[in-house]
């Protein structure tokens, strides 16, 4: 069976959109470029054992295609935490705005009246 | 300070339209700045860069020297110990400016996730608040655990062939990726 790059991107912007709901949109052009390549890589691990089992010369084999899957289980928790902080990031960014707005217009007067 | 009771009479003298900014600001106004996360670093973005660009030319000399003893693990102890420590100080400073929250909406993301992420994504996700360490914390921290997988593979195939090498830049690329990301943002908010 062939992953396909599509089918795979596919799913992860899914559970993407799924799992951040509301915070999609701050997230969402982050995580299309790094769902794309993630699905790559996925796809490009599963090529490599293959083209190995025809030829030992090339790709690499199960072994060495199991630490790599490993390693791409990191890179993906570190995009999954990325977003989360980025929607932190975002969520206080807007929270900080916010109060030096509300400090700039209503601070000098009310502040004589606190 | 806080008082509800000039609350109450703002309310009841200037009507509403006075209340809410006014209790808005009267409650806001003890919290200058609001820290969910981590502030912008700008050591762990040198140094993570650092990092990354002493990785990408390893990657690529070890790739050149596939097939020889010096491409070897064996060969190559001091640049993992030089890199584990550099990320290890990294992870330590991160450390010390955690507001202590926790990656707040990771856990949430996990457990939204349930049985369609992976055993071992799982774990690495629930880490995340179970411990409390913040994102840019458990970010440097999958950095590190990531090079140790990289020994391995390194010891595993006696060296790194080309397609290997390709793979590790990649997956590596990525994990790096988003703690530079992650730090642009919150430049940015500084910036802007």
């Amino acid at each position: 069976m062939s992953l396909q790059i599509e089918d795979v991107f596919k799913e992860m912007m899914s559970a993407g959109a799924d799992v951040f709901a509301d915070n999609w949109g701050d997230v969402s052009t982050y995580a299309e470029s790094e769902f794309r390549k993630m699905a790559q890589q996925i796809v490009d691990i599963a090529d490599n054992v293959a083209l190995n089992k025809k030829d030992s010369n090339k790709g690499y084999n199960e072994e060495a295609a199991k630490i790599l899957m490993n390693m791409q289980r990191l890179a993906t928790a570190n995009v999954l935490v990325a977003m989360s902080a980025m929607t932190l990031v975002t969520a206080k960014q807007a929270i900080n705005a916010m109060l030096a707005t509300v400090n700039k217009a209503l601070g000098g007067a009310i502040s004589a009246i606190l | 300070m806080f008082n509800p009771l000039i609350v109450y009479w703002g309310a009841k003298h200037w009507g509403r339209a006075f209340l809410l900014p006014l209790a808005l600001w009267a409650l806001l106004s003890g919290c200058a700045n609001v820290q969910l996360v981590s502030a912008y670093d700008a050591q762990i973005d040198t140094g993570v860069s650092r990092y990354a660009q002493d990785l990408e030319t390893y990657i690529a000399k070890m790739a050149g020297l596939f097939g020889q003893p010096e491409g070897a693990y064996a060969h190559n102890r001091d640049f993992y110990a030089e890199q584990a420590g550099r990320l290890g100080a990294l992870i330590l400073r991160a450390e010390a400016t955690d507001p202590g929250k926790g990656c707040v909406l990771s856990d949430k993301a996990a457990e939204l996730l349930g049985d369609r992420l992976p055993a071992e994504l799982k774990s690495v996700a629930k880490d995340v608040s179970g411990n409390g360490d913040g994102c840019t914390v458990r970010m440097l921290k999958n950095l590190k655990i990531q090079l140790g997988q990289l020994a391995e593979l390194q010891k595993t195939m006696q060296g790194l062939n080309s397609a290997a090498a390709v793979s590790v830049l990649n997956i590596s690329s990525q994990a790096i990726r988003a703690v530079l990301a992650v730090e642009a943002l919150k430049k940015k908010g500084i910036e802007g």
